[in-house]
């Protein structure tokens, strides 16, 4: 079943920069898949256009076959609840505590938003917030700020933030780039075990190919905001992807790397 | 190896070492012109210093030893410019968050809520306090109501400024993660705009009330209340010994605030 389905999205920014161009790919429900680009090829603003943060300029985006392009505000936010994001920079308040930080994933699903407001959380957020805490291996810094953690524990708590949101799809933009290896790896295996035990859809870029190749189902790529390969992991013969980072693509349409 | 012909040598030297243009000559005259008036116009002339210090020496000699003989009555106004301070400062650091919101550029889209907003910030700043305090004086007659709103007028001017700076530089990342959520506006100020600022908040609040104790004081000259109008009657009555207790009693109370205050600010940040 298509979950996610992008056509022909195209995105050139107020300032003249064309981010996207002509982006088209369908992500089934439960699909685990990483996005490959160099620097500045429209990843995080392919991200940014999902979830409603930026307007695409052409195509169209149907979340489980609903457009989200042309919403109200109200409609916005009603997409964007299924929608669980988690940054490089983890984006914490950080002087809150930890416990705090993973409440904020309930607040567009809660009815009213002081309900995971400390001392106005009901008692169900609280559990529901420390079973996502527990689930992350992090119960016991629950009353730590969240800005004195380590890079990779912080991570892991916006993971935890994440899982209190419940989304069917997750977006996460190159979760790992400011994590050493072995905290991003703990970070990676984490993630896609959560993700796959609770069946939601999730997109993940990523700079390192060989760390894509070891989780990712299938693996997508941008270049210069063009959509330039798709493919199956299990299906993939050249698993080098140089060629993806170079500054000019040659003679390389999209049916020359794509298979299927 | 020169690159480029002598004669363009000049258009690469700094502003600063060159001399001011038409503008800056008016602006100069324009200056030492009033500086000149002024200092004429205010009649300064030996005798005078003389005077002055002079007239300085009977005010010392009267005022030594401090009257506390009406300390009672004094201290009852000192509480109340103490209390003017506190409640106008207070309810000025409550209105100034929805002003610095609604004139931040990362909270408030709307350029024309945002200009509105920054419009009635520059009315009650550029206002001075002593104005403020005549107008509420003929709104409200005389006493600590026209204070307390003076105060609060002031205090909404100083702190919405410095929030919505500082609300500015935020950090978007964390806004926008909780948007991403599905939340509602109040929901992501609350959650990720206000916490960051709240150290700062507290600190510029606490700035506030010092100025507030001082600014209070003022007040009382044009009867909005406090010990500024016994001040005033002291000096009036050429009563100097007891204006002199006063004197002394504000030193202490201002004092007393900027101690504490300094002692919460380190607390908080
Ligand atoms: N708000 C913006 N305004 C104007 N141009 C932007 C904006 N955000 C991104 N861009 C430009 O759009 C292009 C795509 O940027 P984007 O951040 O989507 O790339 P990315 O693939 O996420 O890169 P990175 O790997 O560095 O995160 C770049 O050229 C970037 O400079
Ligand atoms: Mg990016």
């Amino acid at each position: 079943m298509v979950h996610l389905s992008i056509q022909q999205v195209g995105k050139t920014y107020d300032d003249g920069t064309e981010a996207l161009s002509s982006v088209s790919f369908d992500v089934n429900k439960g699909e685990g898949v990483v996005l490959l680009g160099h620097n500045g090829s429209g990843k995080s603003t392919l991200f940014r256009c999902i979830n409603g943060i930026e307007n695409t300029s052409s195509g169209k985006i149907l979340y489980n076959g609903q457009p989200i392009h042309d919403l109200s505000k109200k409609e916005i936010r009603e997409v964007r609840k299924n929608i669980g994001m988690v940054f490089q920079q983890f984006h914490l308040v950080g002087n809150l505590s930890v416990f705090q930080n993973v409440l904020f994933g309930g607040l567009g699903k809660s009815p009213s938003s002081i309900s995971v407001f400390g001392p106005f959380a009901k008692q169900e957020m609280r559990m529901k917030a420390l079973e996502c805490l527990d689930r992350v291996g992090l119960i016991h810094v629950s009353k730590k700020r969240a800005d004195s953690l380590s890079g990779g524990q912080q991570q892991r708590v916006a993971i935890a933030r994440m899982l209190m949101q419940e989304p069917e799809l997750v977006l996460a933009d190159e979760p790992i780039a400011s994590l050493d290896p072995s905290a991003g790896k703990e970070v990676m295996d984490l993630l896609w075990s959560v993700v796959k035990e609770r069946g939601m859809t999730v997109i993940c870029t990523l700079h390192q190919p060989e760390i894509a190749l070891q989780y990712a189902e299938r693996i997508i790529g941008l270049h210069k905001g063009r959509f330039v390969l798709d493919q199956q992991t299990s299906q993939l013969d050249d698993t080098r992807f140089e060629w993806l980072y170079e500054k000019n693509l040659k003679n390389l349409s999209k049916e020359v790397i794509s298979v299927d | 190896m020169t690159n480029h012909n002598k004669s363009e040598y000049a258009k690469h030297m700094p502003k600063r070492m060159k001399w001011p243009g038409i503008a800056g000559w008016f602006g100069w005259i324009f200056f030492l012109l009033f500086f000149i008036m002024g200092l004429s116009n205010a009649n300064i002339t030996v005798d005078r210093l003389w005077r002055g210090l002079f007239n300085a020496g009977t005010f010392i000699s009267q005022a030594f030893p401090p009257d506390f003989n009406r300390i009672e009555p004094v201290t009852w106004a000192m509480i109340e410019t103490f209390e003017i301070a506190i409640v106008g400062t207070a309810v000025g650091v409550v209105i100034s968050l929805p002003f610095a919101l609604l004139s931040a550029k990362n909270i408030t889209r709307s350029p024309l809520i945002r200009s509105v907003t920054r419009g009635l910030l520059g009315v009650m700043r550029t206002v001075p306090d002593l104005v403020w305090a005549l107008i509420f004086v003929v709104l409200f007659g005389l006493g600590p109501l026209a204070g307390i709103l003076t105060i609060m007028i002031d205090t909404i001017a100083f702190c919405a400024r410095f929030f919505s700076e500082r609300i500015e530089e935020l950090n978007k990342g964390p806004l926008e993660a909780l948007e991403s959520t599905g939340s509602k506006r109040g929901g992501v100020i609350f959650g990720a705009a206000i916490p960051p600022a709240f150290p700062s908040f507290v600190s510029t609040g606490l700035f506030a009330f010092e100025k507030s104790i001082r600014g209070a004081v003022v007040l009382g000259l044009v009867g909005a209340g406090g010990i500024g109008v016994e001040l005033r009657t002291s000096m009036t009555l050429m009563k100097f010994d007891e204006a002199a207790a006063i004197i002394l009693l504000i030193l202490l109370v201002v004092l007393a605030v900027e101690k504490v205050s300094s002692k919460i600010r380190l607390r908080v940040i």
